[in-house]
């Protein structure tokens, strides 16, 4: 038996895994591999502003699970505000959990070591909850991945009271179906005082005695919280989705979504967990405003989380004061669907400049829209340290913007552009999306070009004045029709078509100072296959991860054959989910779920993009999404 | 002015790099709340210098660091705002103030001390040692930069001392040359992992790289 030499290493209490015949501390198994794998640092904790708390005085144990790398689920805000808001209740203790890279994941799968949270090595099996976070489709494989890692059986029904009751929430909660077969309870919507709900009412439930069951029911009333074991899914006979029925009288068949009306009401952490090893985003992030006004109807976000609510500078003031004090980081980063519609963006970005000039902390603004108010503040953000400057055009042509209704002049660009390059910017990130509905070749055809006029713009500026070494990044990701969205209904371009069409823009982009990447088409389509999928997906998704499919987000880790073999092996095609033309009065898989826009809207939206016809910002004509309907009035600052 | 300080590198905090630690270190310098001088340029940082990267997974109790300030502060009130702020794993143990011409402690390292403790049971520690200590010459293979090359790590090593379990080991540490004592320890005993502690900077004459002089705060 091994055992710490040293008890000081630790806070808190330790826990116990059984191995063979003796008892071993978790932290003295895993050491001897750390240093066998990359960047042990990301499987062992204790950075600046964990939480520290006695285990064994708690009366709910949550385990939040982000299934991506640490990494990437450090520079997730979700994660920081869910965690700091957990923790501040003094019955309840989260803790975090991550999916281990390969190289790790081999390692303990040998040793026999279950996944465990960082804070206390405690394994996943030990706790009252596992929240996890859906960002993104692909990384499905992932929370399943992480659950057998933690010995705990994937299928929910499988599950008695003695394991830990599995709950998700994020943005791919609001189309769960491919997930029922592995959560027991979704939440739906914004996140932060839902689940401060859902772990009183858990603990009031465990005090009584009562049921997981009897638990789930009771949650199943409230708004928000969707219990798929109380609905049940047909199909016609062509295997179109038909609808998802309660089992039950006594459960809502309409979930609508958790809303938080006041963001300067709203609790955000005083501190953030400061990483050791570096995480992709590692600053202060400060969430200006949640929801977006400009209605572009492939955006999923600019749908979900209407409508558009800002905080308060005096509000952000303060928070960043205390984040920079609690954490050191010498940069805060702007966060919103669209940092640039901020009411009085200039004012923040010079109230923060002076409130943090003498601590050398940078300004940046990620995210920007290209008709934001720039001028003033472009200059701002350069006055202490120069950060990137990113344009999302989405389409090449104006005709194209105008059906996605990005409703942004090509003039606007590149004069912003001009502006920037005048200052002494020479990098400039650009934003396309390749394979949108009623696309053509000319379309694509003015991706390159505006790359080709936004360099005309830098040499047009005299070369003593320019900054040297231009650098034009052009991004071109695969459209994917999203729930929520006025494409929702539409079909995505076969593979063969988006892997041509980059063919045709690589040809085409030959030119000094442009970098042209894309994406991987073969990912865009499970994507497009699990974001409309229904609940006959999960069986897929069981057997993909069986098959050893993980971390698909990731290149290398990307087996697109396993994925088909998953497919084929449930008799299932892909093709079926990801090509198809819903017909617009056809019950889709997640019209159980709410997130207070109306189908109706989206329908009206439909039908303006196929007559290329914007729908200007809500700010300046309201639309009637449904979102005053639903929520009653005042909650929207433009229409009231 | 600039201080020096030694400091401990434990716990879970053995489990990050040197590039780690430069930034951990320059984030608890900015929520000491120090007076420190930032550089130049695009991305101002705190003047921060090391006497020596520690290997990664080994402990330490006597890592220096060198930081420029932009102003003056007390040793004794740098130690105390640090270790307010330091995660669990990282401590101050002594500072000193020195002036700017103070020469740079990197450039008078010379050795490092490690004590290694063997995870296990292991027999003829001792004679293994001494074996080492006879030879002429001892080859290794080190990989660096993906390819693998021999090399004779006999001339960095000054002492290699068992004192009942636990392994003594004095290594050449410059800027130059460097022996990361695993290197040493998986060719004398494969297979058997070691918790391996950074006790000693030592100058060329053997005396410390940290000294305090009377009056200055410890």
């Amino acid at each position: 038996m091994v055992l710490l030499k040293d008890e000081k290493e630790y806070r808190g209490v330790l826990p116990f895994l059984r191995k063979g015949k003796c008892l071993v501390l978790l932290y003295d198994a895993i050491r001897p591999l750390l240093p066998q794998v990359q960047k042990p640092a990301r499987y062992t904790g204790g950075e600046v502003n964990m939480t520290v708390k006695d285990p064994a005085k708690m009366d709910i144990r949550f385990a939040f699970c982000f299934a991506d790398t640490y990494e990437v689920g450090m520079s997730h805000l979700g994660l920081k505000i869910l965690y700091h808001v957990l923790n501040k209740e003094p019955n309840v203790y989260c803790e975090r959990a991550f999916a281990p890279w390969v190289d790790m994941e081999t390692k303990m799968r040998e040793n026999h070591i279950p996944l465990y949270t960082l804070e206390t090595f405690t394994p996943l099996d030990r706790f009252d909850m596992l929240g996890f976070t859906l960002q993104y489709e692909m990384s499905y494989t992932n929370v399943l991945n992480m659950l057998d890692l933690a010995g705990i059986p994937l299928l929910a029904n499988k599950r008695g009271e003695e394991w830990p009751l599995v709950v998700a929430g994020g943005p791919c909660a609001f189309n769960p179906e491919p997930l029922c077969d592995f959560i027991d309870l979704f939440m739906v919507g914004d996140g932060e005082e839902q689940i401060v709900e859902l772990v009183r009412e858990y603990d009031a439930f465990k005090k009584k005695g009562a049921s997981r069951e009897e638990f789930l029911l009771h949650m199943a009333k409230r708004q928000g919280f969707y219990i798929p074991r109380f609905f049940r899914d047909s199909y016609f006979e062509n295997g179109d989705f038909k609808a998802l029925t309660p089992t039950r009288d006594d459960v809502p068949a309409t979930i609508l979504k958790a809303f938080l009306p006041d963001m300067d009401a709203a609790d955000y952490p005083d501190s953030f967990i400061v990483p050791f090893t570096e995480a992709v985003f590692d600053r202060v992030s400060l969430e200006i405003a949640r929801g977006c006004t400009r209605g572009c109807r492939f955006c999923q976000a600019g749908m979900l989380y209407r409508p558009q609510r800002e905080r308060s500078m005096e509000t952000l003031m303060k928070q960043a004061e205390r984040l920079i004090a609690s954490t050191g980081y010498e940069e805060i980063s702007l966060s919103a669907l669209s940092t640039g519609d901020y009411s009085c963006l200039p004012q923040l970005v010079r109230g923060l400049m002076e409130q943090h000039k003498k601590d050398r902390v940078s300004v940046s603004l990620p995210s920007l829209r290209i008709d934001s108010v720039l001028g003033e503040t472009l200059e701002e953000t350069r006055q202490v340290k120069k950060t990137s400057l990113t344009f999302a055009p989405e389409a090449g042509s104006q005709r194209l913007r105008d059906v996605i209704n990005k409703g942004v002049q090509e003039q606007q660009l590149l004069d912003n552009v001009r502006d920037a390059f005048e200052k002494g910017w020479n990098g400039v990130k650009l934003y396309f999306m390749i394979g949108l509905p009623t696309e053509t070749e000319e379309d694509l055809l003015g991706i390159p070009a505006l790359a080709k006029k936004v360099t005309e713009q830098y040499y047009a500026v005299p070369k003593e004045q320019r900054q040297k070494g231009l650098r034009v990044t052009c991004s071109a990701s695969s459209f994917v029709p999203k729930p929520f969205t006025p494409f929702q209904w539409e079909p995505q371009n076969s593979i063969d078509q988006l892997m041509d069409k980059q063919r045709f823009l690589r040809e085409n982009f030959r030119m000094r100072g442009v970098e042209f990447n894309w994406h991987e088409p073969h990912l865009s389509f499970l994507e497009a296959a699990f974001a409309r999928g229904d609940r006959r997906l999960g069986r897929v998704l069981l057997r993909a991860h069986e098959l050893g499919c993980r971390f698909d987000g990731w290149n290398d880790c990307f087996r697109f054959d396993l994925w088909m073999q998953a497919f084929a092996d449930c008799d299932i095609r892909c093709e079926d989910y990801a090509y198809k033309r819903y017909d617009l009065d056809a019950p889709l898989p997640w019209d159980h779920i709410s997130c207070g826009v109306s189908k109706e809207f989206l329908k009206r939206e439909w039908h303006k993009a196929e007559k290329g016809e914007l729908s200007p910002d809500c700010r300046q004509h309201c639309h009637g999404c449904g979102i005053r309907a639903t929520f009653g009035k005042g909650v929207c600052r433009t229409c009231g | 002015m600039r201080l020096i300080a030694e400091f401990e590198k434990t716990g879970r905090c053995i489990w990050f790099s040197h590039l780690d630690l430069q930034r951990t270190m320059q984030r608890a310098l900015r929520r000491s709340r120090a007076p420190i001088a930032y550089s130049q340029g695009f991305n101002p940082h705190a003047e921060l210098a090391f006497a020596s990267a520690l290997p990664l997974g080994c402990r330490s109790r006597c890592e220096i660091m060198d930081v420029k300030l932009d102003g003056e502060m007390d040793a004794g009130d740098f130690l105390r705002a640090m270790n307010a702020v330091l995660p669990e794993g990282l401590r101050l143990s002594r500072a000193r103030t020195v002036d700017d011409r103070f020469p740079a402690p990197m450039a008078k390292m010379a050795f490092a001390v490690y004590e290694a403790r063997p995870e296990g049971k292991i027999e003829g520690i001792k004679e293994k040692a001494e074996e080492f200590l006879r030879a002429e010459s001892f080859f290794v293979e080190k990989q660096s930069k993906g390819k693998s090359r021999e090399l004779d790590i006999r001339p960095l090593v000054h002492e290699l001392q068992a004192d009942g379990e636990l392994l003594r080991l004095r290594v050449t540490c410059t800027n130059a040359d460097n022996l990361r004592p695993e290197l040493l320890l998986s060719a004398l005993f494969p297979q058997l992992p070691f918790e391996v502690t950074r006790v000693g900077l030592l100058q060329a004459g053997g005396e410390p790289l940290f000294e305090l002089k009377a009056g200055e705060e410890g």
